[in-house]
């Protein structure tokens, strides 16, 4: 989508590679990181949605945090439930505002990008039992037949 | 004549062969370009300009070096772009899966 919109906006001389960080890795070859250690550190493990459901219902702390862009919202659909959302590419900027006497549960499409939220907020001193993410993001809820609601 | 239909034939078929056997496969104006296509490239004097299109939350943990980090979203609005419109450039995310 990227290399699209870099030839809609004019430019020439465009490539994807296709196979991206995986694609490297898999190759061997070297990374760059801030911070190695950091990227690989033990986060909370995620909840079922399942569980989900019985905790937004049963306990007022829990808080919902949708990082997924705003093209995914309105084509996924949203969780019902007290959220604030705070698309991933805004993180570093706008995480702040997220409180740190709540439960906060990251959500995304399939938990592929989730668990790097969680590991920045960790970074930036959020409480580990006061964080997790839902495991198999809104894809697993949809599969488990539970509802979603219009953006 | 027929002779001559079937050899400049085959001479092009070789030629397109050969030809596309030694670039990148192209997706309408987007080149598609491989991992050890990649390397070679970045090992090379003249690298291409890097752009990792994911959020900076994933570009801090790993990237490969000398990436800039532009998400899909911000692109229209990003300085970071070349001014060139014919510097090549080279746009990645996490991959497949």
């Amino acid at each position: 989508m990227a290399a699209g919109q870099a030839v809609a906006m004019g430019y020439r001389n465009v490539y994807w590679y296709k196979e991206g960080l995986a694609g490297w890795k898999k190759g061997h070859n070297l990374l760059e990181s801030f911070n190695f250690k950091y990227a690989h550190r033990k986060i909370p493990e995620p909840i079922t949605p399942r569980a989900l459901v019985e905790k937004l219902r049963s306990d007022p702390r829990y808080l919902l945090i949708d990082i997924r862009d705003e093209n995914s919202r309105q084509k996924d659909g949203l969780i019902d439930g007290p959220t604030e959302a705070l698309p991933l590419y805004q993180f570093h900027s706008d995480y702040t505002r997220l409180p740190d006497d709540k439960i906060l549960v990251i959500y995304d499409i399939r938990a592929k990008q989730a668990p790097a939220a969680i590991r920045y907020l960790l970074e930036k001193k959020y409480y580990f039992t006061h964080l997790t993410y839902l495991k198999g993001g809104i894809s697993a809820w949809v599969t488990e037949g539970l509802p979603v609601k219009a953006f | 004549m027929q002779r001559i239909f079937v050899l400049t034939s085959v001479f092009l078929l070789g030629l397109a062969l050969l030809i596309g056997g030694s670039l990148p496969c192209l997706a309408g104006d987007i080149q598609i370009i491989t991992t050890p296509e990649l390397k070679k490239w970045l090992a090379a004097g003249q690298k291409p300009f890097l752009v990792y299109t994911l959020s900076p939350v994933e570009f801090y943990e790993e990237r490969i070096p000398g990436s800039v980090c532009i998400p899909t979203e911000q692109m229209k609005t990003s300085r970071e772009l070349p001014t060139s419109m014919d510097t090549p450039t080279v746009f990645y995310c996490a991959g497949p899966g």
